[in-house]
């Protein structure tokens, strides 16, 4: 399946921004396991964005730049930053509740997130955002013989985790 | 069927996802303002790791008319409180022989050193140094050949090392060092050979691999598939003798030789979005060596004698280099607020946030080319370089200046926050947010203590009457006073916290030993006991003593599985709190409030002797 937007003329990035903020989320909570760490995390993702967004906006994909920057801060670039925002956010009083989903998919997020961090940020691209082989190996700018190798052993360790998860419980 | 199943599972789960998960954005224009918000504190919290106090390991002096209480750096996680700030010390003496050009890493707990040249040749042997035992160790052999210069990045699991240069010519393999387990891993040969000094940079997933000045190569390598993929050609070749790049906002940065008529001319700073298939210039840099650092989204850059931020594409100038100081073949390191060069006799640090650039104590007085040089959490780590040293150096940088651009805090009526971090991975902050209305009102104080990314929070609103406030009697605070709790007036300077109170006295001081970051500390054989009466107190094995506290009530104490404690005891009739954190683990400490004072009985009781 396409997903990929062919990049309006002239995007500005309010409309980019209120169209792509909620998915950038759901991929940084899968990954994080946090609701508010994710929306952290995608603000100052989408804060990158603004910055650079005369020229990100002339990217065939700003959306794909956008998902990239994000999936790093999420996995092993931003473990520093990660840490960062676990305090500030920790330090606040407030919590925003995490999304209610069922056990199974928790089980699924949650086996995403074990995964090693290249192999978590491709299994998260294709299971929350469904993208393609191609499309991944894009967002991520790798190639699509090392995002194959990363979904096929990703989905046999995620199969594996819920198989013993099931088997335990 | 096990695919099918996963996928359905999948979709399922996005569906699931998509309607649970409802998020509104919050306006364009408070992106920016949180963000700020978030770096503000974390700037705070960052000044402090490097030149302040990181757990506050209370120290206790004679402050002349006061006793003078002084925040001291963390007994681990950071390594600043090893020297204080603008002090220096050698290293132990390395099992390896005198060598420049070396590899070096800071892995999060050790510097790493492999490799490099010497008078005989190149080295195939390596070891690690820990700042906090100031001890070496040998690493085992590698599965590499002796060589300089090889490109080496930490990936938070794995040191890699690839190319380099020997007598025998330039290389195109490499290997992986796990520190876990002291094992070497050889890595999948380059799709090219080095070719003058390679770089390395770690992007989160791939080493980047820039071949060297004599090649306009680069490629990427993922230790995840052992994997190797050619990036597009430099545009020109990298500068010499001492090429540098950044991986800075998604983007590798160069620097490029000059290609103009003169050899002499401005070098060209290029970048590149590794997915992409050309390199972009950035403009021209001032003549002469350059050196890039990352610093959050901005990349910073210094050349010649110039330095400047470029953020979005838009270059901010920071400052022009002191009298008699600029860029030369000079190794540089970021600390977190300031980018540091060294060159051994000399040293100098750009702040990008206070725009200044400043020379600072070196620590050493020989001149040394192509040393080891790392930011070691708190310090920087220097070791071997040209002519053959085979000796180091631990410096701690002076405490960063004050911004020209800011105005001096003075108290007022505002809110002010204090934090303090440490940004490896153990975090402990302090944050008294005090209002100073009539009198002295503390509207909320703070206590966060978050280890490991678990944190605790204390709340406590009261009103001080002005006239319990013994201020008068101290001596005038040394510099802007940020707020007043109880008995205590704490100033903030930069780079410490002070704490000074009346009512203690000196001929309590005596037990409380000096330590090596010059703080003085009490040390003993205790924990926080029961506080459910008078004089609570307990002794317990291979514990330290953190609390005492007499005629308490409202006691509360939180054990937590870290191992952390954190005790608050609140005395109404004396208007007072005293507020502790520790840890028997970690070896943390913090106390807020402390208007009432144990004897020297009680001292002499639990001190070690």
């Amino acid at each position: 399946m396409e997903r990929r937007q062919s990049k309006p003329r002239g995007l500005a990035f309010e409309a980019f921004y209120q169209r792509e903020y909620a998915g950038a989320v759901r991929l940084a909570f899968v990954l994080t396991g946090r609701r508010d760490l994710a929306e952290e995390l995608a603000q100052d993702s989408f804060l990158t964005c603004l910055r650079r967004w005369e020229q990100v906006s002339e990217y065939d994909d700003p959306r794909g730049w956008l998902l990239r920057v994000l999936t790093n801060r999420c996995i092993s670039s931003g473990r520093r930053h990660l840490t960062e925002l676990r305090l500030l956010i920790k330090l606040r009083r407030e919590r925003p509740p995490g999304p209610s989903i069922s056990e199974p998919s928790d089980r699924l997020w949650g086996a995403v997130r074990e995964l090693p961090r290249r192999q978590g940020q491709v299994l998260a691209l294709a299971f929350v955002e469904d993208l393609d082989v191609r499309q991944i190996a894009a967002t991520l700018g790798i190639g699509e013989e090392s995002v194959r190798t990363h979904l096929r052993r990703g989905r046999a360790a995620i199969a594996a985790r819920l198989e013993e998860e099931r088997d335990d419980g | 069927m096990v695919d099918d199943n996963l996928d359905q599972l999948a979709a399922k789960a996005r569906s699931e996802l998509r309607q649970s998960l409802e998020v509104r954005p919050p306006e364009v224009g408070r992106l920016a303002e949180r963000a700020r918000a978030r770096r503000r504190a974390l700037v705070g919290l960052a000044a402090a790791l490097v030149t302040v106090a990181v757990v506050v390991p209370l120290a206790f002096r004679d402050g002349g008319e006061g006793t003078q209480i002084t925040a001291g750096p963390a007994q681990e996680g950071s390594n600043a409180n090893l020297l204080r700030p603008g002090e220096s010390r050698p290293l132990a003496r390395a099992p390896l022989a005198g060598r420049s050009t070396m590899a070096a890493v800071w892995t999060g707990r050790q510097m790493l050193i492999w490799g490099g040249d010497g008078p005989n040749g190149q080295f195939a042997d390596g070891a690690t140094y820990d700042p906090r035992s100031d001890a070496w160790t040998l690493l085992p052999a590698s599965p590499l050949s002796a060589r300089n210069a090889p490109a080496a990045v930490w990936t938070e699991d794995e040191v890699i090392l690839w190319g380099g240069s020997s007598s025998s010519g330039d290389h195109r393999d490499g290997a992986a060092y796990n520190p876990a387990t002291h094992r070497w891993r050889s890595i999948a040969e380059g799709p090219f050979s080095s070719a003058g000094r390679p770089v390395g940079l770690w992007t989160g997933s791939e080493m980047i691999v820039l071949a060297g000045f004599n090649s306009r190569d680069a490629a990427a390598y993922d230790p995840a598939t052992d994997t190797w993929r050619t990036l597009p050609e430099l545009p020109g070749q990298l500068q010499a003798p001492n090429p540098v790049a950044a991986w800075a906002n998604e983007e590798v940065f160069a620097v490029l030789q000059s290609t103009g008529p003169s050899p002499t001319g401005p070098p060209r700073l290029v970048s590149l979005r590794p997915d992409s298939d050309a390199w972009s210039s950035e403009g021209d840099l001032p003549a002469g060596q350059a050196v890039l650092s990352s610093n959050d989204d901005a990349l910073l850059v210094a050349a010649g004698s110039e330095s400047f931020a470029l953020v979005g594409g838009e270059r901010r100038e920071i400052a022009v280099a002191p009298e008699g100081v600029a860029v030369g073949n000079t190794p540089s390191v970021w600390t977190g607020t300031e980018l540091v060069l060294w060159e051994g006799d000399t040293a100098s640090a750009i702040d990008p946030a206070a725009r200044t650039w400043r020379s600072i104590p070196a620590g050493d007085s020989s001149r040394r080319t192509q040393p080891a040089v790392v930011w070691a959490d708190g310090v920087l780590l220097a070791w071997g370089g040209f002519p053959d040293h085979a000796d180091g150096v631990m410096l701690r940088p002076p405490a960063p200046q004050a911004s020209n651009d800011q105005p001096p805090t003075t108290p007022s009526r505002q809110e002010i926050v204090v934090e303090f971090v440490d940004l490896r991975g153990r975090v402990v902050a302090l944050a008294l947010p005090i209002s100073l209305a009539d009198g002295f009102e503390i509207v909320e104080q703070d206590a966060g203590l978050a280890v490991d990314g678990t944190s605790w929070r204390v709340d406590v609103t009261r009103t001080i009457e002005p006239a319990a406030v013994a201020t008068e009697k101290c001596a005038p605070a040394p510099s802007a006073v940020v707020g007043m709790v109880g008995s205590w007036t704490l100033t903030f300077t930069g780079d410490q916290i002070t704490a000074r109170n009346c009512e203690l006295l000196r001929s309590q001081i005596a037990s409380f030993e000096q330590q090596p970051n010059g703080f003085l500390m009490y040390r003993g054989r205790g924990t926080i006991g029961p506080i459910d009466g008078p004089d609570a107190l307990a002794d317990t094995a291979a514990s330290r003593l953190y609390l005492f506290h007499r005629n308490c009530s409202e006691p509360s104490e939180t054990r937590t599985p870290s191992g952390l404690t954190i005790a608050r005891v609140h005395d109404p009739a004396r208007g007072a709190t005293l507020t502790v954190l520790c840890s028997t683990a970690n070896d943390l400490e913090l106390w807020i409030e402390a208007p009432q004072w144990p004897s020297q009985e009680q001292l002499d009781a639990i001190a070690v002797r």
